[in-house]
């Protein structure tokens, strides 16, 4: 095989899946440990993440946040809301959605690293929430019911889906008409080459 | 848009990744964190509506204006 054919090899998109669970992982089980990306509280005051927002929601779920944006900054989310958050990770927006809508709203959070929601699903236990639940599965095929979310959010997560229409596809299934985005994600300024493209390190490092 | 979003706008970007604990590659790409929103159109009528705006006069350089095809 010619260097030329090798590289243009498609994406291994389980290989990157797995990749991208085996980092995650480690930041749920290690968020100490250092990254290539900033994290935990932090990263949260980089973002802009209100004191108010992080007062009620346990360190379990801050110490393993690795988002790169701020969806609650881009909109009001009101009492008794369905609120989505694809890539949810620990829960962090999750939880602080959670406290937004009220007893009388809903959050579901979505992710596929096990270990990140049995994080979640330890900090939703010590904040007492009765109205946020997460669930195992992927961005491109979301394990919730047509036109149920008022709110997807998502926080650096898009960036690491191989089929950003399908997920694209799925966040506007999951929500009612006139239903809203509120993402933070990443964007590159300089062309990314093809052959950059299917390397499955340059997407988790 | 082809989803069926409209109102798309990036409300927010900087530079998230510098200083990381580890080095990444997100420099060498001009990497930048950002927040954008997005709404998923109410009824169809407004949905073609907005892509049909997408195909909207454009003024060419130094020419008078022209209008893309639409199909």
């Amino acid at each position: 095989m010619s260097r030329d054919a090798a590289s243009e090899e498609p994406l291994d998109r389980q290989a990157l899946r797995r990749a991208i669970q085996a980092e995650y992982a480690t930041v749920a089980e290690d968020p100490g440990r250092g990254f290539h990306f900033h994290t935990g509280r932090p990263l949260a005051h980089l973002l802009g993440y209100r004191e108010e927002w992080l007062r009620d929601v346990p360190e379990e779920a801050i110490a393993s946040f690795a988002g790169t944006g701020n969806p609650h900054s881009l909109g009001a989310v009101q009492p008794g809301e369905r609120v989505v958050d694809i890539g949810c990770g620990a829960g962090i927006d999750s939880l602080i959605a959670a406290r937004m809508v009220g007893p009388t709203g809903q959050v579901i959070g979505v992710d596929m690293t096990p270990a990140m929601l049995a994080r979640a699903g330890r900090a939703a236990a010590q904040s007492g929430l009765m109205n946020v639940e997460f669930r195992e599965g992927f961005g491109e095929v979301l394990p919730i019911v047509d036109g149920f979310a008022d709110i997807v959010i998502s926080n650096g997560v898009l960036n690491l889906m191989p089929d950003k229409s399908a997920a694209l596809a799925e966040m506007a299934r999951i929500l009612k008409p006139g239903g809203r985005l509120q993402i933070g994600d990443i964007l590159v300024e300089r062309p990314v080459p093809e052959s950059a493209k299917r390397r499955i390190d340059l997407w988790t490092g | 848009m082809a989803a069926g979003f409209v109102d798309f706008a990036i409300t927010w970007r900087a530079d998230v990744f510098s200083g990381a604990p580890q080095s990444s590659s997100a420099a060498g790409f001009g990497t930048v964190g950002i927040n954008f929103r997005a709404r998923k159109a109410a009824s169809e009528e407004e949905w073609t509506g907005a892509l049909t705006a997408l195909s909207c006069a454009r003024e060419p350089i130094g020419g008078t204006q022209a209008t893309d095809e639409q199909e």
